[in-house]
């Protein structure tokens, strides 16, 4: 599910290369969902993902001119969201190590209204009940269709292991799905 | 192929992220087995809902205030830092300038002339003092007079040498 590039989008990328603010504002009005949906599916909190949000298109910004190619602009948007998004996760991690497992347990907890989808499941359910390492690369698999190496290369770990971690949070997902249904048809 | 032994590879068949003889192997084992081809179906229903979980995902309204925020900010400090560098290296030029003029053979010059217009003035004042005013008060005013006359005539003299040196 590659975020497509448009004509229009090219003008717009090429626009605010060449310095015009006003092009990466149109930018961040098309791709905000996008990079908003990477930073929230790597780390499930609204808030966090809006930090991360506001920060990939700050930097993106700053660093327009290191990029080569019009076209690969959302993927290297999502790159850097990713990158983020996964400093603040490491970041987090280490914060949690010393809070009290009190603490722990409110930690990292959707505060805000959530989105019903399919199946009736809502998405901070769904969520939730994924572990971070599947919510990562399903996140990156499904939305920012990178390949195993992709992903291998951004967590710094072997593609083997990239291929049994998707595995593994296909397999949660699908009896996290099953268990809403059952739900669902017991009620 | 038993099916336990095709476990992960069927995640990655679905991503084309097998070899071309894993998926060879793989495509022909999910010929022969239903359970296999209803998992993979599964994984594809998976897909498509985490997929369409996050396409529900809406950014916040304020997502673009606050990036448009911060890219102000980010100009305003890219500005200062502008301004700052700028003034102070103007600030180094015109000493280096400056210095540059004073010990130049111009400024040598200026400096020689300044000296023999100062003594030529000393040396009317005396004889005008001496000729015209006796009051001590007249010679004060005409000390002053003539001191920001050469001023003047430094200043634009100055001015006229540092024109001809950047032009």
């Amino acid at each position: 599910m590659k975020q497509p590039v448009e004509e229009a989008d090219i003008e717009l990328i090429e626009a605010a290369r060449a310095g015009n603010a006003e092009a990466f504002t149109h930018l961040v009005q098309r791709y905000k969902n996008y990079v908003y949906q990477t930073a929230f599916g790597i780390l499930n909190n609204r808030m966090d993902a809006e930090d991360v949000a506001q920060e990939a298109f700050i930097t993106a910004y700053k660093s327009l001119s290191q990029l080569r190619e019009a076209v690969a602009f959302p993927s290297w948007l999502a790159t850097t969201t990713t990158r983020l998004a996964l400093t603040v996760l490491k970041r987090q991690k280490t914060l949690r190590d010393v809070v009290s497992s009190e603490e722990k347990s409110l930690a990292g907890k959707p505060d805000v209204e959530v989105e019903r989808v399919h199946d009736k499941l809502l998405l901070e359910q769904l969520f939730d009940q994924l572990n971070e390492e599947s919510r990562v690369v399903l996140t990156l698999r499904e939305l920012n269709a990178r390949s195993y190496q992709e992903i291998a290369e951004m967590l710094d770990i072997p593609v083997g292991t990239v291929r049994s971690r998707l595995h593994y949070a296909r397999m949660r997902l699908q009896e996290l799905l099953k268990n809403s249904r059952e739900g669902d048809d017991g009620r | 192929m038993k099916c336990l032994e095709v476990g992960e590879q069927l995640s990655a068949y679905m991503d084309g992220e097998l070899t071309d003889a894993e998926m060879q192997i793989v495509t022909e084992h999910l010929h022969t087995c239903e359970v296999c081809q209803e998992q993979l179906a599964l994984f594809a229903r998976t897909r498509e809902v985490f997929r369409d979980s996050l396409a529900h995902v809406e950014a916040p309204q304020n997502l673009e205030f606050r990036v448009m925020e911060g890219l102000t900010q980010l100009d305003f400090e890219h500005q200062t830092e502008r301004l700052t560098r700028g003034s102070i290296s103007s600030l180094v030029m015109l000493v280096l300038v400056s210095m540059s003029l004073l010990f130049s053979p111009i400024g040598k010059f200026v400096g020689a002339m300044f000296t023999v217009v100062f003594h030529l003035c000393q040396h009317l004042y005396h004889i005008g003092a001496i000729l015209l005013f006796s009051s001590q008060l007249v010679t004060a005013y005409f000390v002053i007079i003539l001191g920001i006359g050469l001023a003047l005539v430094c200043v634009f003299l100055m001015r006229h040498l540092l024109r001809k040196a950047v032009y």
